[in-house]
């Protein structure tokens, strides 16, 4: 039944005896002595139990979007497991078998978690298998090849001899793993392209999912915490007297980053807080305001700068027609619904962290640094995390930093649970970059973009992080420009520059990165230059597109899209639509936004999405990813926008920070499309950034003007509730 | 120096300073933490629970504001996934993303069911002004349509 295609395993993971040794931390000692007890821990991603259980490590972590489901589905799928059996569990150490497979490190981001995991959980999951089966053959005097698996057992057509894997894991712990495994062919696939239920949804949804702002300890305390309040600004002095004197508080202290109350709850610490008396001394950027910083990304634009893409010779003279323009975009803050925080033990030699993080190999790094406290004293467990949109990938490990600093630095034996407010998160940086993009575009005859100058202003993301070399590729931070670089729409004269301006205001990524700013410029000028040309956007597209074998995966998501929107039809009297199709994360998503209006209120008529990931694991998990990136790109094209006065955010909090309501983000349609890739590609992030330039395209239909800044609030535009 | 406070039908002496929010008892006297702190600020709906039936953000209600008779229902006091008509929509349906929203979604959606067991779109959009940074709103509108369907076939 397998498939011939034997691999080689990434790496001879598996060592026999001596990875048992180590087991795994977190590994229950189910049974107390006997060889029949051993569970089969081949790999520190996978125990198999004698009860049957199928324990999962998971070596990302999930921010939301179901990828513990998905894993699971993947490794269980080769291991024939019994999906009723499988459990998931979160990484408790930085064993090397849950590394990043490209990145060497642990880690999630990027949209990579399902991706890069693809062929190492599958061939763990077929090795472990082939170790079980090897056990049983033997002790049945046949021959491995002649014996079936399902769901979790082991049977000998030819005898009707049965075995379960829990039975079996003591004589598959001593095989020795084989040196090359069979994965199955697609079309032997059982749980893979399957939607099944999360396996996260009951703990999800009776409250007894831990977060970190939820771990419980022995003699837990509590922290709260001031930041400088304008960026750059750092404390000059502070008298704690008086918030020492309060009743429950233990400890007020100093850190790099601020001042910190400890005491026996967190509201009690966070009310003494208030009454300290802190002297900040702010820096010279206290001076700068939003309007201050737009003047000089404008100084920038107006020149030419480092081209990071350039071929053949820009002639605006010879182009039968010059377009220009600019699109405008804000700083954004992630604002993930649980607000920063982890907790901390550091007594003398070790530190503790419990904390939602994507980070966990990074985190340990800057942790070592910032407590002096080696690294491998330091241990991280991950709980389940309240969102993070890349917010809780910090590229310094600011929150469990500070948690530990304030744990180390207040001297006392327990625990500390530091959790920030709203506002120290929303004003406290690390935002998606502001960014301008202006560009003049010389057009042939046909309408069709013949030199196109483009320049970027936007400040580096990886510049002095862990990630400056990984991202900068021949001097440009590639978290500025992806989405832009290697268009291929762009014809054959081209000169796309980028400017990389410094501020004090730190800058991060945030679901869909840089694309969030590329693909609303790229498919708001394609769109654009249709529009002028008097053409059908798809066929516009399709004809800048030809039919180089690169842009297979976007003519596919075009025709699904045009088709599963109806788009032949022309759109009921009064609905304005418009459309966009982006490729990032190795993923190809597009829109159709068909909206009403009246005045200056948009209403949204339908939604449609055509999205190409590749392989899909769980098509109900992705189509929730598409429908749930529409809200969160909603948000971001309506309201949100962080500007500094003074030096400082302006905004704090959902108030004046606005996530799109129940009421404001529409039904999506979502269509997956097949072109024929072999393996998954990225999910989670995708579908924010074209769903903006489709949204764009529709205000532009329904309105007869530009869009040419967010978010949409600032020309007046309201969504109408649902 | 103490109170009572009634929470999922069992009464707790709680001991905390009258002004602190009803959240912060919750989670930090009584350990309930199925209840979040998402705001401070009663804008985002994370802190919701029931007060005598009716959803009540609890993030920036003092304590004081509730009565020793009146009846405080968390998340941890309804009747789970297999029982409670809205906890069993929102398993099958896989609502949850990142989870952190959703025992105040629930909790909304658990009082505005109670008042409009067959809700209208615009009583769910009126009813559940809960945020969700994760953007579940697609799905949390179907599990209403299922939770009422269930709740009126009992
Ligand atoms: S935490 Fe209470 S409404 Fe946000
Ligand atoms: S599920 Fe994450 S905020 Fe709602």
């Amino acid at each position: 039944m397998r498939d011939a295609s034997a691999r080689l395993t990434r790496r001879a993971f598996l060592r026999g005896a001596a990875v048992l040794s180590f087991g795994l931390a977190t590994a229950p000692r189910l049974l107390r002595a006997g060889a029949a007890a051993t569970p089969f821990t081949p790999s520190a991603l996978l125990s198999i139990e004698t009860d049957d259980t199928v324990r999962i490590v998971m070596p990302h972590a999930d921010l939301g979007s179901g990828i513990y489901t998905g894993l699971a589905q993947v490794l269980a799928e080769e291991l024939d497991a019994d999906w009723e059996r499988v459990v998931t569990v979160h990484l408790d150490s930085l064993h090397d078998d849950l590394k990043h497979p490209q990145w060497g490190v642990i880690a999630t981001g990027a949209s990579t978690s399902v991706a890069s995991q693809w062929q190492n959980l599958r061939e763990t999951g077929a090795s472990a298998r082939a170790m079980l089966v090897a056990a049983a053959a033997d002790a049945w005097g046949v021959s491995p090849a002649s014996l079936v698996t399902r769901d979790s057992t082991i049977t000998d057509p030819a005898s009707g001899r049965q075995a379960r894997y829990g039975e079996l894991t003591a004589a598959a712990a001593r095989r020795t793993p084989p040196a090359a495994v069979t994965l199955k062919d697609r079309s032997q696939f059982t749980l893979i392209g399957r939607s099944l239920p999360r396996l996260d949804r009951h703990t999800k949804s009776d409250g007894s999912a831990v977060f970190g702002i939820d771990v419980q300890l022995p003699e837990l305390r509590h922290a709260a915490i001031a930041h400088a309040p304008a960026f750059g600004g750092k404390l000059a002095s502070y008298d704690g007297d008086a918030a020492r004197a309060m009743p429950d508080v233990e400890a007020v202290v100093a850190i790099p980053t601020g001042v910190a109350v400890v005491a026996r709850s967190w509201w009690q610490a966070k009310r003494a807080l208030e009454t300290l008396d802190i002297r900040w001394e702010d820096g010279a950027f206290a001076h700068k305001s939003s309007a201050d910083l737009w003047r000089e990304y404008e100084t920038l634009a107006a020149s030419d700068g480092p081209s990071f893409e350039q071929r053949g010779t820009l002639d605006f003279d010879a182009a039968s027609a010059v377009v220009e323009g600019e699109m405008r975009f804000p700083f954004l803050a992630h604002a993930p619904m649980e607000p920063l925080n982890a907790t901390a033990r550091v007594d003398g030699e070790r530190c503790e962290i419990w904390a939602g993080t994507q980070f966990q190999g990074i985190d340990v790094a800057n942790l070592a640094a910032a407590t002096g406290i080696a690294a491998e004293h330091i241990t991280i467990h991950t709980q389940w995390l309240g969102g993070s949109f890349g917010r809780r990938a910090a590229p310094h490990a600011d929150f469990l930093v500070e948690a530990a600093q304030v744990a180390q630095t207040s001297g006392l034996p327990h625990p500390v649970k530091l959790l920030w407010q709203r506002e120290d998160d929303v004003r406290g940086g690390l935002y998606r970059p502001m960014a301008l993009h202006r560009w003049k575009i010389g057009l042939d005859g046909d309408g069709r973009p013949a030199h196109w100058r483009h320049r970027v202003v936007c400040a580096s993301i990886s510049k002095g992080t862990p990630f400056e070399s990984a991202f900068y590729v021949d001097g440009f931070d590639r978290l500025s420009i992806e989405g832009l670089i290697h268009t291929h729409y762009a014809g054959s004269n081209v000169d796309f520059q980028l400017h990389t301006p410094t501020h004090p205001v730190s800058v991060c990524w945030l679901r869909g990165e840089a694309d969030t700013h590329t693909a609303p410029v790229v498919e708001g000028i394609v769109n654009r230059l249709a529009r002028r040309a008097g053409a059908d956007p798809f066929a516009y597209r399709r004809a800048l597109l030809g039919d180089e074998p690169g842009t297979a995966r976007t003519r596919g998501v075009l025709d699904a899209l045009e088709h599963a929107a109806n788009w032949a039809e022309p759109p009921p009297d009064g609905i304005f639509r418009g459309m966009a199709v982006h490729t990032s994360f190795g993923s190809v998503c597009g829109f159709v936004v068909e909206l009403a209006r009246r005045d200056q209120t948009l209403a949204f008529h339908k939604v449609t999405a055509a999205f190409d990931c590749g392989v899909v694991i769980n098509p109900d998990a992705v189509r929730a990813q598409v429908a749930s990136s529409v809200a969160f790109a909603l948000s971001m094209a309506l309201g949100q926008e962080i500007t500094i006065e003074q030096g400082r955010a302006v905004q704090g909090n959902f108030n004046d920070y606005p996530v799109a309501t129940l009421a404001q983000v529409p039904d999506v349609d979502v269509h997956l499309v097949d072109t024929g890739l072999d393996h998954p590609t990225g999910v989670g992030e995708v579908p924010v950034s074209p769903f903006l330039p489709a949204l764009a395209a529709a205000v532009e239909a329904a309105t007869g003007r530009e869009v040419d800044r967010w978010p949409l609030r600032l020309d007046g535009y309201t969504i109408a509730n649902v | 120096m103490g109170r009572k406070l009634t929470v999922n039908g069992a009464v707790h002496d709680v001991d905390v300073a009258g002004d602190t929010p009803l959240l912060w008892v919750l989670r930090d006297t009584l350990g309930l933490t199925g209840t979040k702190y998402g705001c401070g600020i009663m804008a985002c709906g994370a802190c919701t629970v029931l007060v005598d039936g009716a959803a009540t953000r609890t993030c920036a209600l003092p304590l004081d504001a509730i009565g020793e008779q009146q009846q405080v229902t968390t998340i941890e006091g309804l009747a789970g996934t297999s029982r409670d008509p809205v906890q069993k929509a929102w398993a099958e349906l896989s609502v949850a993303q990142c989870g952190y929203c959703q025992s105040g979604m629930i909790m909304s959606v658990v009082a505005l069911l109670a008042e409009h067991p067959d809700p209208s779109d615009a009583q769910i959009a009126a009813g559940v002004t809960n945020l969700c940074r994760c953007g579940t709103y697609q799905q949390v509108r179907r599990a209403i349509r299922r939770a009422a369907e269930a709740t009126r076939d009992a």
